[in-house]
């Protein structure tokens, strides 16, 4: 149950109170973003158990570091570039054992179980279906800005990508799902 | 006092990402409760503690990395010997164990069924240094052919999955063959697509403490197999014809039963859990269960989602609607439908679903729970594999194994208890 209290506070001053020790702050901070954290890993691994772990990864660095924290940025984009460096760190230790593969190979097919083949109809299954199969950079570069809410300048600090490779990443993501939209409607 | 800097227009979310949102915010798949209980439990330790390290290694790091190191070894050494033990008796299979598994080493299980049940900790457990700590992670059924064709596949993650252990394998990178042997065997042991081993904590969780019973009333000495459902969840609406199948599969012995969650409100989940404990209370909740569901995802005779811009419909269908649609569907007046769903019995039935879901820790739909002991999901069912292609018969197979396992108790509820 959250209180009023935390409901009115933000993410980083929530951040803060968890690092003096208040772990209500934590739990508060962690149901606002533990979704769209976890659906910007998901779409990227298109695997459940592997989610869930990365996920763990990332608010245990949460943890990790709140002694430490400074909120120089908003505190979604700190996470989401957990997130991120989660995933690349990931995908680079696969490729160290599998250095045939790309990342986007791993996620070549696109998620297919009950609750996604039973979303409102085709389209929306086939838009989920799309982000998924974006090249990798422009599913990164299109999920943290729709999942992460994060500005073109944050992703590019983000994923270590000069702006403008971020803006035609998305650009094109964009235009490939819009392209896939029209097509359902 | 200047104005802010206008937004740069491709900072604004535009309609692709706008519909993305909207079906993103509809989707039923979850972090798994281990995840996030996992996740909890190491924020409340950090804060409790105060073992939040500084810079680097600190000195509970350090302490954290010699007891796994210590578990490393352990684990090795009983890999091997339960192997060595394995050839000299009936190839009986070892747990999947992964290198960061707990210090606290499980006795070598003495026959596959135990192998079974070797509980798995529902936690995947915090590698301080990722590069070199393992997780644990469920066997990956449709991956059993990785042993022989690991170029097709890039395990999922750095765990002792098969095609990771493949490729240290054939690479001799990483692991020796002494290594790589019993860890395959372990992996068999635990592969449904090998096996029938089923392994509590990977395709089924305990309910801990046992809910004592569920708001439904089966028979004394039958078992229990509840579905918690909503008609507003369209994953429900996918499975009903599995859970129709279950029911028509499971022993004489067994009941299927059914509660209806209501913790998503945007989705009017209250409203239908109320209709169909008013449904259930007029006798004709089975009539129309399934017809419900059409109701809301096929006819849209109820739908909550607006065809046109598949948002949500604003007013959500209200229990008049439903009451006029089980007024045609079951004969009954629409009236006496919204009495019955007023009516303090129905109030009580209410209040006691929620308090299951809550006990059972139920958090997602559908979720199947065996006898208030067991849970399970589609996805647990495949070990959280997305793409698990057989996943219905799997879902069945995993109740029938856990209601058989019910059945050989003396009594039901002596088992509950437990």
């Amino acid at each position: 149950m959250l209180r009023m209290a935390e409901v009115q506070d933000s993410d980083e001053a929530l951040m803060v109170r968890y690092a003096r020790g208040d772990v209500h702050a934590f739990e508060t901070l962690y149901q606002r973003h533990e979704m769209r954290v976890w659906r910007y890993l998901y779409r990227s691994v298109c695997n459940h158990a592997t989610a869930d772990e990365l996920l763990q990864e990332v608010w245990f660095a949460v943890v990790r570091s709140a002694a430490t924290y400074v909120a120089t940025a908003r505190f979604t984009t700190w996470l989401f570039t957990l997130a991120h460096h989660q995933l690349v760190d990931r995908h680079r230790r696969s490729k160290g054992q599998h250095s045939h593969e790309a990342l986007d190979e791993i996620s070549a097919d696109p998620i297919d179980e009950p609750s996604r083949r039973a979303e409102s109809g085709q389209h929306a299954t086939a838009l989920i279906a799309a982000v998924e199969r974006l090249p990798e950079e422009q599913r990164h570069a299109f999920l943290l800005h729709a999942e992460g809410e994060m500005t073109l300048e944050e992703i590019a600090v983000a994923t270590g990508a000069n702006y403008e490779t971020v803006k035609s990443r998305l650009r094109y993501a964009r235009s490939r799902l819009r392209q896939l939209l029209q097509e359902h409607v | 006092m200047t104005a802010p800097p206008p937004t740069p227009p491709e900072d604004l979310p535009d309609e692709v990402t706008a519909a993305y949102r909207r079906i993103s915010a509809l989707e039923h798949a979850h972090p798994g409760a281990q995840a996030r209980a996992a996740i909890l439990a190491e924020a409340a330790r950090a804060a409790r503690s105060g073992q939040r390290p500084r810079h680097g290694n600190t000195f509970g790091d350090w302490k954290w990395k010699a007891a796994a190191s210590i578990g490393v070894i352990g684990l090795v050494g009983v890999l091997t010997s339960q192997i060595f033990h394995t050839s000299l008796t009936a190839n009986k299979p070892a747990p999947v164990l992964a290198s960061n598994a707990p210090a606290r080493v499980a006795p070598a299980p003495e026959s596959p069924q135990e192998v079974a049940e070797q509980p798995v900790p529902e936690a995947i457990h915090r590698a301080p240094t990722s590069s070199t700590q393992r997780a644990i992670v469920p066997a990956n059924p449709r991956r059993q052919d990785n042993l022989v064709n690991a170029s097709r596949s890039v395990a999922p993650s750095q765990a002792l999955s098969p095609a990771a252990e493949a490729d240290s394998g054939q690479n001799g990178a990483a692991g020796s063959a002494a290594r790589a042997a019993p860890l395959a065997a372990a992996r068999a042991a635990l592969s449904p697509a090998l096996s029938p081993n089923w392994a509590q904590g990977i395709h089924y969780f305990l309910i801990q403490p046992a809910h004592p019973s569920s708001p439904t009333a089966v028979s004394l000495g039958k078992v229990e197999v509840t579905e918690v459902f909503s008609y507003a969840c369209p994953a429900c609406d996918r499975f009903y014809p599995t859970v129709d199948k279950l029911r028509a599969t499971l022993p004489a012995n067994a009941e299927m039963t059914f509660i209806p969650a209501a913790f998503n409100q945007a989705e009017d989940w209250p409203m239908f859990q109320r209709a169909y404990y008013a449904a259930q209370a007029l006798g004709i909740e089975q009539k129309t269960h399934d017809a419900l569901f059409d109701a809301i995802w096929k006819t849209g005779e109820l739908a909550i989602l607006d065809p046109v811009t598949e948002q949500l419909k604003v007013p959500p269908p209200s229990l008049q609607d439903a009451a006029h649609w089980y007024a045609k569907a079951a004969d009954v007046a629409a009236q006496t439908f919204v009495n019955a769903a007023a009516s303090v019995g129905v109030e009580n039935k209410t209040r006691e679903a929620d308090e299951f879901v809550r006990s059972a820790q139920v958090d997602q739909t559908p979720t199947l729970i065996v006898n208030g002991k067991y849970r399970l999901t589609p996805g647990s069912a495949c070990a959280g594999d997305s793409r698990c292609p057989d996943a219905e018969q799997r879902v069945i197979n995993l109740v029938l194994y856990l209601v058989q396992r019910e059945s050989a108790a003396e009594s039901p509820a002596a088992k509950r208890s437990e």
